[in-house]
């Protein structure tokens, strides 16, 4: 059994309204998300009655047309059995585009893992936890059209 | 215009927020990538059957939500469409090679002892010195850009061998989409200042000796760099002078796993191989667009526990060069290049960085260090090549645009000297050079002559080779953007050149190379 909800909020389309904000300003977004389900029943007795969920944030302020900052955290809670592969991830994020409401934006993120003792890897990348990376450096890119 | 706000927490926020909005418009965009989001919040008390959806369209991207809070609005228009074009651009060839040559051993009365051979069995490997790209190879390169003058997103398809053509399928020359990648334009930044920047997966290439393309080697004499990243080029004008300076990072997305078989399908990827990356710093000064004058310095490297050896040395390949290009319209277009490349432990570096069209490490292991190198070694490499139009030049100083007869002569050579950890591949110095004549004389046809030598050991003469190529040119006008070419070219060998063969192709000295290789070959460019 999964469920899950998303909630995003856009700041300056509340301090706006009634009045329609379109975009073409400062704004703060903030979301909030969680996963959470369980194994109802599983012939597999370490996989039978495991709960697991996920639950995150993220805030970001546009400040200016071609850039934006960001922030996001998420914690990972993957077997109810054994609360040690817990981890939790902060990320902050600089963004980059053309303008307010661009069809593209670069990001330039840094990635930071918070493992617990037992947080292994998942197959096919079923690394040990000391093989685990625990920082990473990103920069990408999204277009769409 | 703002409603009361209760506390004086969002007070502040609305005041922070409300207050940039001088920096922006916030008025009504339509066409915008958050309008387009927002439309059914738009539409209230108008809202239409489709604005309810219970699942995405199937044409919606398989990603999650980008950072930052954007929304995405997939096949919306943008707000400032009319400044958005969609621009298709590709080059096409793909020949018919045929390799001539008389049947090895014992010839019975059921076969030929002429036989003939696709492609042809001669010595032109892209990754190797020998190649000189005489025989023409299948090559598809399609390219899709969508944008605006600052920003355009492209993405390159590009396949090394046609599916219909092919005796079997060979997942590598099919290559799928090999670039995927955003430019951002920034032509304002100062006076006679410009900036241009590229984020993604794409290619750099420095020391290629043609104007417009690799040269007649199709070599890069520096480098070319493959991966995902940022490249950053920014250009300033004083004069009759432009400064120019670049620079650029690039990783990979991934690297060939612990445990992978080398296999055609994963062409021959090697586990031993590391995560590779690449930084490099460009620095040119130009004149009257006329003179350009380059100093480069590349450097790729590995350092990845994951390579299979556990005690693998970590693996960097430095290449430091600088190049020279003259362009007179009416004197040709001369360039002439040098590049160092010092080679350490380049073992783990993968195809990161290609010197000389070789795949990293191994590739400068296979064809230059030698097995027993350990990836280590240096290569000293000097390349020029002119080309000049004799219509461009007589006809001086008035305009020659092209729709008239014409000769084009060209030549060119590249020698590197290679220093090696193998002492069976140290000390070696290799050298080829050529020419080329090609007479424009009506608007559908030309007649071409290239006359190549390669010498891929100088102390060892039984390995030089050299190429007579006829051939005659048909297009559709002067200055067309397609061409067909028939080509016959004649091999003429040393009493040791080696050819390679099999699956990976490997040298084996006890095939025969063809002697005469007869081409038919179309091609088309926009």
């Amino acid at each position: 059994m999964i469920t899950g909800f998303e909630y995003n909020f856009s700041w300056s389309k509340f301090l706006y309204h009634p009045q329609a904000f379109w975009g073409e300003g400062p704004d703060l977004i903030t979301s909030v998300f969680a996963n959470a389900g369980a194994v109802l029943e599983s012939r597999d007795p370490v996989a039978d009655g495991r709960r697991f969920y996920k639950l995150g944030s993220e805030v970001t302020y546009r400040c200016l047309s071609w850039f934006a900052l960001s922030g996001r955290y998420d914690f990972v809670a993957p077997n109810s059995k054994d609360s040690k592969e817990s981890f939790h991830v902060i990320g902050p994020k600089l963004i980059f585009r053309s303008n307010w409401n661009s069809h593209e934006q670069v990001t330039l993120s840094y990635t930071r893992w918070f493992y617990g003792a037992h947080t292994k890897g998942e197959a096919p990348n079923d690394y040990t936890h000391e093989e685990l990376d625990d920082q990473m450096f990103a920069l990408s890119f999204g277009m769409w059209w | 215009m703002v409603k009361p706000i209760q506390g004086p927490v969002l007070a502040g926020l609305a005041l922070l927020l409300v207050s940039g909005a001088a920096l922006g418009q916030n008025k009504p965009a339509p066409n915008s990538a958050a309008a387009d989001a927002e439309a059914g919040s738009s539409l209230e008390g108008d809202t239409a059957p489709g604005d309810v959806g219970l699942g995405l369209t199937p044409g919606t991207p398989q990603v999650g939500t980008l950072p930052g809070g954007t929304v995405p609005a997939y096949g919306q228009k943008a707000k400032d469409e009319q400044d958005y074009r969609f621009d298709f651009h590709g080059f096409l060839t793909m020949p018919l090679r045929i390799g001539l040559n008389n049947r090895a051993g014992t010839v019975t009365t059921e076969q030929k002892e002429l036989v003939l051979h696709a492609p042809p069995v001669v010595p032109d490997y892209r990754d190797s010195f020998v190649y000189t790209g005489i025989v023409p190879e299948p090559y598809a390169q399609l390219a899709f850009s969508y944008g605006n003058s600052v920003v355009t997103g492209t993405a390159i398809i590009k396949a090394r061998t046609a599916s219909t053509a092919a005796s079997f399928f060979d997942p590598p020359l099919q290559s799928g989409i090999t670039d995927a990648f955003v430019t951002f334009n920034l032509p304002n930044l100062g006076k006679g200042m410009n900036l241009g920047i590229n984020v993604g997966a794409f290619s750099n290439r420095y020391g290629t000796m043609g104007e417009y393309d690799e040269g007649h080697y199709g070599t890069p004499i520096l480098g070319r760099t493959n991966g995902v990243g940022e490249n950053v080029v920014a250009r300033m004008a004083l004069g009759d002078l432009v400064i120019a300076a670049e620079q650029g990072f690039q990783g990979q997305l991934d690297k060939p796993p612990v445990g992978l078989v080398a296999d055609g399908w994963n062409d021959f990827a090697d586990p031993n191989t590391g995560t590779g990356l690449v930084h490099h710093e460009h620095l040119g000064i130009g004149y009257r667009r006329q003179l350009t004058f380059g100093l480069h310095y590349l450097q790729a490297w590995s350092q990845d526990d994951r390579a299979a050896q556990a005690l693998q040395p970590d693996g960097t390949i430095t290449v430091v060069g600088a190049d020279l290009r003259f362009s007179a319209s009416h004197l040709g277009h001369f360039y002439v290049g040098g590049a160092y490349t010092d080679a350490e432990n380049s073992r783990s570096v993968g195809r990161i960085l290609e010197v000389l069209n070789t795949q990293g490490g191994p590739g400068l292991m296979r064809n230059y260090f030698g097995a027993e190198s350990g990836g280590t070694g240096r290569l000293l490499t000097v390349a020029s090549e002119y080309n000049l139009s004799l219509a461009r030049l007589l006809l001086y100083p008035r305009h020659f645009d092209g729709n008239a007869r014409d000769i084009v002569l060209s030549a060119f050579g590249m020698y590197t000297f290679v220093r090696s950890d193998d002492p069976a591949f140290d000390y070696v110095h290799k050298l080829k050079f050529g020419g080329e004549g090609t007479y424009a004389l009506a608007p559908w046809f030309a007649a071409s002559l290239r006359l190549d030598q390669v010498r891929p050991d100088t102390a060892k003469h039984e390995q030089t080779f050299s190429v007579i190529s006829p051939r005659v040119i048909f297009r559709t006008d002067w200055q067309s953007r397609d061409q067909v070419v028939l080509q016959y070219s004649r091999f003429i060998y040393g009493d040791d050149v080696v050819v390679r063969s099999g699956y990976p192709a490997r040298e084996d000295p006890t095939i025969a190379p063809d002697e005469h290789v007869v081409s038919l070959s179309a091609s088309m460019w926009w």
